[in-house]
Order: structure tokens, then C-alpha cells, then sequence
């Protein structure tokens, strides 16, 4: 989910920029590092290794595989 | 090519849906519809009203005298979605200018909403239209009760439209339906025909933005089931939303939450943007958002709507509201 199409590039880019940002927050206690890669995310586990995901649906599903936990916005811990 | 719009109508066994979309099939705003059946025998189709009828690769299409056409799906709604589409393109049958799918009585329709949204080509053909829901004066209540079919086919619906209310007092039904799905527009005491037809032939888009159905979401009704499975929250925020902070949020709640979430529905009040913004999804599926040109009169802050199963409303609130203070 995103605002493509309803920005200008440059808004777009500092949206972008934005989300990374609030999605480094998220993921650092799991010790995953994340970085913007074209539009795209590049997720670093703990462990050292990498990978690239194209959206949020499989960038979670991705960084719960690497944290070996739940990532839940509703559970009391996180 | 524009996209056509298409539309669901469902409603549990001997909801009324059948002879909705027979008198629909008759009313004249309707000639320019294509209507997607189940069994022929759905519909009671008078020989002398019928054009023509075709029939090849498994899919036979009639086309009424009054102009609308009619597809009987034999299993494959894709395959059926496909052939009606190619032969409007063809010429073989009128350009009508919105599809109306009927749903078996106990379909759950939200896997035939993904269906459409997945498939490549349905895809470009058609977009989303309204999801209508039939629910009998009668007997809806015990059917919400009992089957879990019925309460999806509510919780999914942006209409209901309340059959055969001649013959029973629909108002304590009526407050059950709102209690289950707040977000839906519950058609009020006009006849039950004019209801679905407005809904048909409205703008979809226009329709799904407006803010109406949010009006009456707070507080969830008293009569709601504490017990039932499916039930509605609402989630609110007084003040303007990040967009970037929201759409992480909602993407991990989809992705945490998504297989008990089978309906949202949101009108948010984003920084930067002097109209909502109303979103839609299902289960995991997030339609694109759209911009509204105002805000509705009498609704300020932003509004999400979420129906599905043992959703705890406190928790989600309290998880929005620390997300979005960062």
C-alpha cells in the first residue's frame, strides 16, 4: 500500500524515505536491518544474511522468518 | 479500455436474493447489465422474453428482450467472467455497462472477490464493484446465528438490503445487521428493489467514498453478540494521520491479523491532504486508497472500521494510537 500515483517524484521519494525510517524503528528490536534498494527493501538478519523483498506484505512475513518470532503490533511487547 | 464495474450480489438459501435479481432483471435501468447466474432455473426467464441464447465452450449466455443479458455460470466464474467479456468485445452481445454476479446461497464471498482481484485479466476488465447482500426479514437472524456463511455474507457487504419486511418487522433484525457490520449502508424502509438498483447503477467509486455508513459506527450497538464469532470495532484518531506511519502500521496488522480480518473499511484524515482519503480491503487485500473531493458534513478525524472474528478493539486502538505517536 502506497500513495504512488497521487505525488509528485520527489514527494514520493521523501514518503519513501519516511516509511524506511518508521520501519527501521519497527524492526530493530528484532534486530533487523533494512535499507531502501531502488523502491525495494534489502532486510538484514541478525545472523548476517540478506535478502530483498518488493513490498510490506512480504517484507513482514520475511523479517518474521529472520527473527524466529511473531512480529505482532498487538501483542503487550511490542 | 475503461474497467466495467462488477458487482456481488449474495444472500444465504431463501434470503430473497433470487427474486431480487428477477425483478431487477425486469426493470428497465437495468438493460444495459449483465447478470451472472448460478442455474438457469434461478431466474424465471419467460420464452417469449428471451432474444437468443448461445451457447459454446460450457458457457451459455441469453440475452433478454429488454436488452439485459443473462450468463449462467457452470463452476468456473473466471472462465465464464472471460467469455462474457469477450463477447461484448465481439459484438455477440449488448455493450452492457456493469456485471452483476450472484453468489450461491452458501457462499463466503470474500474468496470470490480475491479471485477477481488476482486474476490478471479480470483484472483489467473489471473493478470492484458493490458487494450486496440479501438478508430475509424473516429468518436472517436465526441464519446469523447458525451459519457462519450468513454472518460473512453481512460483515462483507457495503449494502444490505432487508427482503420480504411485508411480512415480518425487520427493526430488531435491523440493529443486529448494523451491530455486525457498522460500515455497510443499510437500506432503509424504501422498497427493497429500489435499494439494490441505486446501489447498482450508482458510480461505485462515488459510492464506495461516501461516508454515510461511518455516521451511526459509534458506538457499536448494545445489541451486538458478545458470543458471536464475527463483530465489528471502530478505531478512531482526533488528529491527522502520517500516511507513511499508518501504512506500516496497517500492513503489519493485516499481515499479523489479516485471516480473522474480513472487512475494513476506513476514512482517514491524513496530514498533508485537505480531503479523506477511504480505504478498503479484505482479509490481507488493500484497495488502492482514494481521494475524496470533501469531508462529509458532521464527520471529523479519522474512522476504521474492522469486522471479523474475536477482534480485540481496545488493543488495536491502543497499537494505532502508540504507532502513530512514534
Amino acid at each position: 500500500m502506497d500513495a504512488a500515483g497521487i505525488l509528485d517524484p520527489a514527494a514520493q521519494r521523501r514518503e519513501r524515505l519516511k516509511r524506511l525510517a518508521i520501519l527501521k524503528r519497527v524492526l530493530a528490536p528484532y534486530r533487523i536491518g533494512i535499507e531502501d534498494y531502488d523502491g525495494r527493501f534489502i532486510l538484514s538478519a541478525p545472523t548476517g544474511g540478506a535478502e530483498i523483498v518488493d513490498n510490506l506484505f512480504d517484507l513482514w512475513r520475511r523479517a518474521e522468518a529472520m527473527a524466529r518470532r511473531p512480529i505482532d503490533p498487538l501483542a503487550a511487547d511490542f | 479500455m475503461s474497467r466495467l464495474p462488477l458487482h456481488v450480489l449474495t444472500g444465504f438459501l431463501g434470503s430473497g436474493k433470487t427474486t431480487l435479481l428477477n425483478r431487477l432483471l425486469r426493470d428497465p435501468a437495468m438493460a444495459d447489465s449483465a447478470v451472472l447466474i448460478n442455474e438457469i432455473g434461478d431466474v424465471a426467464i419467460d420464452h417469449h422474453l428471451v432474444d437468443r441464447v448461445q451457447s459454446e465452450d460450457g458457457v451459455e449466455t441469453i440475452v433478454l428482450a429488454g436488452g439485459c443479458t443473462c450468463c449462467v455460470v457452470r463452476g468456473d466464474m473466471v472462465a465464464a467472467l472471460k467469455a462474457l467479456h469477450a463477447r461484448r468485445a465481439e459484438g455477440r452481445v449488448p455493450p452492457f455497462a456493469r456485471v452483476v454476479l450472484e453468489t450461491t446461497g452458501l457462499a463466503d464471498p470474500a474468496p470470490i472477490l480475491f479471485t477477481l482481484a488476482a486474476d490478471p485479466v479480470l483484472r483489467h476488465r473489471f473493478e470492484r464493484g458493490l458487494v450486496v447482500t440479501a438478508v430475509d426479514a424473516v429468518h436472517g437472524a436465526d441464519q446469523m446465528r447458525r451459519f457462519p456463511e450468513a454472518r460473512r455474507q453481512v460483515a462483507l457487504a457495503d449494502r444490505i438490503v432487508v427482503t420480504k419486511r411485508d411480512i415480518a418487522d425487520a427493526a430488531t433484525l435491523q440493529a443486529r445487521l448494523a451491530a455486525l457490520n457498522p460500515a455497510a449502508d443499510l437500506a432503509g424502509p424504501a422498497d427493497d428493489l429500489l435499494a439494490a438498483h441505486a446501489a447498482f447503477v450508482a458510480d461505485p467509486l462515488a459510492r464506495l467514498g461516501r461516508a454515510g455508513p461511518f455516521l451511526p459506527a459509534l458506538p457499536v450497538p448494545a445489541e451486538a453478540e458478545h458470543t458471536a464469532d464475527i463483530a465489528a470495532v471502530v478505531l478512531t484518531r482526533a488528529t491527522p494521520i502520517d500516511w507513511a506511519a499508518f501504512g506500516v502500521w496497517l500492513s503489519l496488522l493485516l499481515h499479523a491479523h489479516g485471516e480473522r480480518i474480513l472487512r475494513l473499511k476506513a476514512l482517514l484524515d491524513v496530514e498533508g491532504w485537505p480531503a479523506p482519503v477511504a480505504l478498503h480491503g479484505v482479509h490481507h487485500l488493500v484497495h488502492p486508497p482514494q481521494h475524496l473531493e470533501r469531508w462529509p458534513a458532521g464527520i471529523a478525524g479519522s474512522r476504521i472500521v474492522l469486522i471479523g472474528e474475536r477482534l480485540d478493539g481496545a488493543a488495536m486502538q491502543s497499537s494505532l494510537d502508540r504507532f502513530l505517536a512514534g
